[in-house]
């Protein structure tokens, strides 16, 4: 070991010979104490200069510290070592290629960044002191002895091996093409190669930041280039041979891989774009062609096939507007091609049961497909809702009439409810009613639906036919929470109306039974609001008939005295009564309409009666009392031989003892449907004018445009406003003066409070 | 037009000259009052009909002249042939006249402004509706409406009063890139084929826009925009026609 203040060539003599062991012969051990006086000779010889002697033997540039200068020599003769001992590589890895000399280029890599290791804690002194300054100072060049070594390696070895054609990069990439056509590589060689690839890559402004400028330069734009251009010539070739389904798989199990290969060996940077340059090869340049396989997938109901398909071109940002497109027109032209075939076997009057499944079932389906191969997407969710909204209000069976869908709906919904309904279980008739809110949901014209449903709800609660409270219960809240309390309020009124009528009648027979022991009418009655109920009192005359006349009196009387004011208006033509027949052997009840009743107790009195006659004694028009007397002598109650004079049958025979004669008269099924729409036109106008009033009155001046505009948006819940019918609202309401033109325009409205 | 236009107006300025030389403290309210109580009902302090009928014929001008509906604007006339007093003494004061005379030339005066001032026009325009309706009624029936367009819209026609306002305020193209007096029998066709109810007083006042802006072929007209739906469907009608003749 040289004395403390030994020169440079005795000081370096002995380095030399240290270093060289620990970077060529590591694996032989150094031992402690030699590494000990390794470390203090280099100390020595680093503080040794600052004495202020003249013992430097070298003269340096003046002006330079004695510490500058003695760091420096032992600086530059460390580079001389590397370059000297990097040669020694160099020639030797020039008869290398591809995996020998990969194999040649990690392993001495492992050596000398192992041996770099050492030496630079063997010259921490140097590190601390001389290359801090230097660098603190802003010399370029100058690095702390292992990133001396780092960039070493890259000038005198790397440099020259990548200089003749990328010889390491190429090797790397030839491993990874074997590995891409299925061979086993040594995946631990080609991580510690393109690790090596990004230690090289120096920050020379902070040396402690790594830098990707190697990496990138040397390794990662070539891979790229070389993915591109393998996925390429391979998605061609596999679809020249394959089908599009086996292409989806194919390219599903690339991008995993390729997702591999950046956890397995490469610098996750590279991860963002190796998998865009492969979504890019495999995904964006086939587009086209996945998206016009798409519809062959859905008719042949490849989910798993549509699944893939959907999660890759998900994967691009164009990628599924066009599926979701392509999906819209493929669950439409489902929905009309079902109600056609519908239409076709059935004709213009579909069965309403028949119609809702038909169109239930195209829902369904492409709902599930959506759910579980299109993961409940939102863009397809909402291409579904338009394909099902023009289906369900435009196909076939509708033809051009809007009101077609929500009429038939509302009739299903009807048989749904009604007790003559044989669904087993509850559980069942409540999945069909949310089936019936699914379609419902759909429906441009809602009010349409809601006129229907209050007809039939209507009829359902006087004739007692309805299968549940429950039920109807249930229905109405599910309407209610998809349109509002608004929407609901008059069937609930009509609940509200039968449960105070059931007391009512109750309380009356009551009162008659203190009162009046004379009550050989059994009387229930239902007292219902005019404005909830769509129902029509009576056009025509009618004579209560003397044997229900007291009864009718009494209920009069008694109504007015507990609500005085409110006035009765009769429906007789909604009524039903019995009777009980005396005349003939076997006791009879038949269950009549008022006006069927009003005829036949003319003939207690009456054996043979004419039309005439029974004109005057009943006060039924003419029309109606003919269609009466048809049905009463079909039934064989009355019988005549030229529709002039009817008797009574005295030999009235019939299999059953209650006899229903109360059918409806065909004529009045046509009628309900006319006056439904008759009805809803009316409120339509009215919900037009209250709508732009309620805008005006919020917003005081308007224009022409915006005003229509805000009108078909607070509106279109309900129904879909035609611009006239909005446009001759707006006159009406100026005709009234609830709004007025702003002088001067001819497009702006004013308020008027 | 031009020069007659200013012709007219040395006119008015030479007489409205000797008018304020001849009496310097403006028209006389009692001359006026006199003619009133000459025309007037012996029973009400009003004109009616007889009295209309005697005034006519002393201004000697028809009794369907324009002129008279600017008139009955001017004096506040309540109904046709019904004239109050405040409002005939107010309205020759403003009018300057206090001798039959001056009230025949102020009467001449206001049937040629009526043909040429277009805000002029819109006024007595506007005012006839209400004017004319039965008090109480929301609209004009067809029978009344008609022949007070008949008299209104040709008068209007004839001296620029409702000349083609293009919306982009192009004045050059004229009266001949407008509404054509024959259309005014196609619009009264279309509405009696219609068999409307009546003509609303938007209608109305609207429909002397729509002559105002619509061009010659019907090919302007915004169905988009506030229209009456009443002229969206006579456009429709008149587009057809022109299209088939």
């Amino acid at each position: 070991m040289p004395p403390a203040n030994a020169d440079l060539a005795t000081t370096w003599a002995f380095l030399e010979e240290g270093v060289d062991h620990i970077m060529t012969k590591l694996q032989t051990g150094v031992s402690y104490t030699k590494y000990m006086s390794l470390y203090t000779v280099a100390y020595n010889y680093c503080t040794s200069s600052k004495m202020p002697t003249s013992a430097s033997q070298d003269v340096g540039a003046p002006g330079r510290s004695g510490a500058n200068l003695m760091g420096s020599d032992l600086y530059t003769n460390l580079i001389r070592y590397f370059v000297q001992h990097l040669r020694t590589l160099k020639d030797a890895s020039d008869p290398l290629q591809h995996e020998p000399l990969l194999r040649y280029y990690a392993s001495e890599w492992d050596r000398y960044t192992t041996g770099a290791n050492y030496i630079n804690r063997l010259f921490t002194y140097l590190n601390r002191h001389w290359v801090k300054r230097e660098r603190d100072e802003g010399r370029k060049g100058i690095y702390p002895v292992y990133t001396l070594a780092l960039v070493q390696w890259r000038q005198n070895f790397f440099v020259h091996i990548q200089s003749k054609q990328q010889k390491l990069a190429g090797a790397i990439l030839r491993l990874i093409e074997q590995q891409r056509n299925g061979e086993t590589i040594d995946q631990g060689l080609v991580k510690k190669v393109v690790d090596s690839f990004v230690s090289l890559g120096i920050d020379e402004a902070d040396i402690n930041k790594a830098s990707l400028e190697i990496y990138k330069a040397h390794f990662e734009t070539p891979f790229l280039d070389a993915t591109e251009k393998y996925y390429k010539q391979e998605s061609e070739a596999f679809l020249a041979e394959n089908s599009v389904s086996d292409y989806l798989k194919k390219a599903e199990e690339r991008l995993r891989e390729e997702e591999d290969r950046v956890e397995r060996y490469l610098h996750t940077t590279t991860r963002k774009l190796l998998i865009q340059k492969c979504e890019h090869v495999l995904i964006r340049e086939h587009s086209e062609l996945m998206w016009d396989s798409f519809q062959n997938l859905l008719d042949f109901d490849k989910d798993e096939d549509l699944q893939r398909m959907y999660a890759l071109l998900a994967r691009i940002p164009e990628g599924l507007e066009p599926l979701r497109k392509r999906f819209e027109d493929h669950v439409k032209n489902a929905g009309l091609a079902a109600v056609a075939k519908l239409a076709e076997s059935e004709g213009a009057d579909v069965d309403s049961k028949a119609y809702v499944d038909a169109l239930l079932e195209v829902h369904t389906k492409n709902s599930e497909t959506v759910n579980r191969s299109f993961k409940g997407e939102a863009g397809f969710v909402a291409a579904l809702d338009k394909a099902c909204r023009d289906f369900v209000n435009r196909n076939k069976a509708t033809g051009t009439v809007p009101t077609r869908s929500p009429e038939l709906l509302a009739k299903h919904t009807d048989a749904l409810l009604r007790k003559s309904n044989k669904m087993a279980e509850d559980n069942d008739l409540e999945g069909a009613l949310n089936r019936v809110m699914v379609l419902f949901k759909y429906l441009e014209d809602k009010d349409v639906f809601q006129q229907y449903y209050t007809t039939k709800l209507s009829k359902r609660l006087i004739h007692g036919v309805s299968a549940s409270d429950e039920a109807e219960a249930s229905m109405i809240s599910k309407l209610k929470e998809a349109c509002g309390f608004e929407y609901t309020n008059k069937l609930q009124r009509m609940f509200t109306d039968m449960s105070l009528s059931k007391d009512l009648t109750d309380q009356f027979k009551e009162r008659m039974q203190q009162n009046h022991d004379d009550m050989d009418v059994n009387f229930s009655i239902m007292v219902l609001g005019t404005n909830f109920w769509p129902l029509n009192a009576p056009g025509n005359d009618f004579i209560v008939p003397t044997d229900i006349q007291p009864t009718y009196d009494r209920f009069q009387k008694y109504y007015q005295q507990k609500h005085s004011g409110r006035k009765l208006t009769w429906l007789w033509n909604y009524s039903k009564n019995e009777l009980r027949t005396n005349y003939t052997n076997q006791k009879y009840i038949l269950m009549t309409s008022s006006y069927q009743m009003a005829v036949l107790l003319q003939y207690n009195k009456h054996d043979t009666l004419s039309v005439e006659e029974l004109l005057q004694a009943t006060a039924i028009p003419k029309e109606l009392l003919v269609q009466v007397l048809g049905l009463l002598t079909k039934a064989k109650v009355l019988v005549s031989d030229d529709d002039e004079q009817f008797d009574l049958n005295p030999n009235f025979k019939s299999k059953k003892i209650r006899i229903n004669l109360n059918q409806p008269i065909k004529a009045e099924a046509k009628a309900e449907s006319n006056d439904v729409l008759k009805t809803v036109d009316e409120d339509r106008k009215y919900v037009i004018q209250a709508t732009i009033v309620r805008i005006m009155k919020a917003r005081k001046t308007m224009k022409n445009q915006p005003l229509i505009q805000e009108v078909i948006q607070q509106i279109s819940q309900r129904f879909a406003p035609k611009i006239p019918d909005i446009k001759k609202a707006i006159e009406t309401l100026l005709e009234k003066e609830y709004i007025e033109r702003v002088e001067g325009t001819r497009d702006t409205f004013n308020y008027v409070a | 037009i031009q020069k007659h236009k200013r012709l007219d107006a040395a006119i008015d300025a030479y007489y409205n000259d000797q008018a304020t030389r001849k009496q310097d403290a403006g028209p006389s309210t009692t001359r006026i009052n006199q003619l009133f109580d000459s025309y007037k009902d012996p029973d009400v302090d009003q004109i009616k009909v007889d009295g209309t009928i005697r005034l006519c014929e002393d201004l000697g001008s028809d009794p369907e002249d324009v002129a008279l509906l600017a008139l009955a604007y001017e004096l506040k006339s309540p109904t046709p042939a019904e004239w109050d007093r405040k409002g005939w003494v107010d309205g020759w004061r403003a009018l300057g006249a206090d001798t039959l005379e001056g009230m025949r030339s102020a009467v001449n005066k206001l049937r040629g402004r009526t043909a040429s001032d277009p805000v002029y026009f819109s006024k007595v325009y506007n005012h006839t509706f209400d004017y004319v309706r039965t008090p109480g009624a929301r609209s004009l029936g067809l029978d009344t409406a008609i022949p007070f367009w008949t008299l209104l819209i040709p008068h209007g026609l004839s001296d620029g009063a409702i000349a083609h306002r293009p919306t982009d305020g192009d004045e050059s193209m004229g009266v001949e890139e407008g509404w054509q007096n024959e259309y005014t029998d196609w619009w009264f066709e279309f509405l009696n084929a219609r068999g409307s109810k009546g003509v609303s007083k938007d209608t109305w006042s609207m429909f002397l826009e729509f002559i105002r802006s619509i061009d010659r072929g019907f090919a302007n007209y915004d169905e988009e925009a506030a229209w009456p739906s009443t002229i969206d469907d006579f456009v429709a009608f008149a587009r057809e026609r022109l299209g088939t003749s």
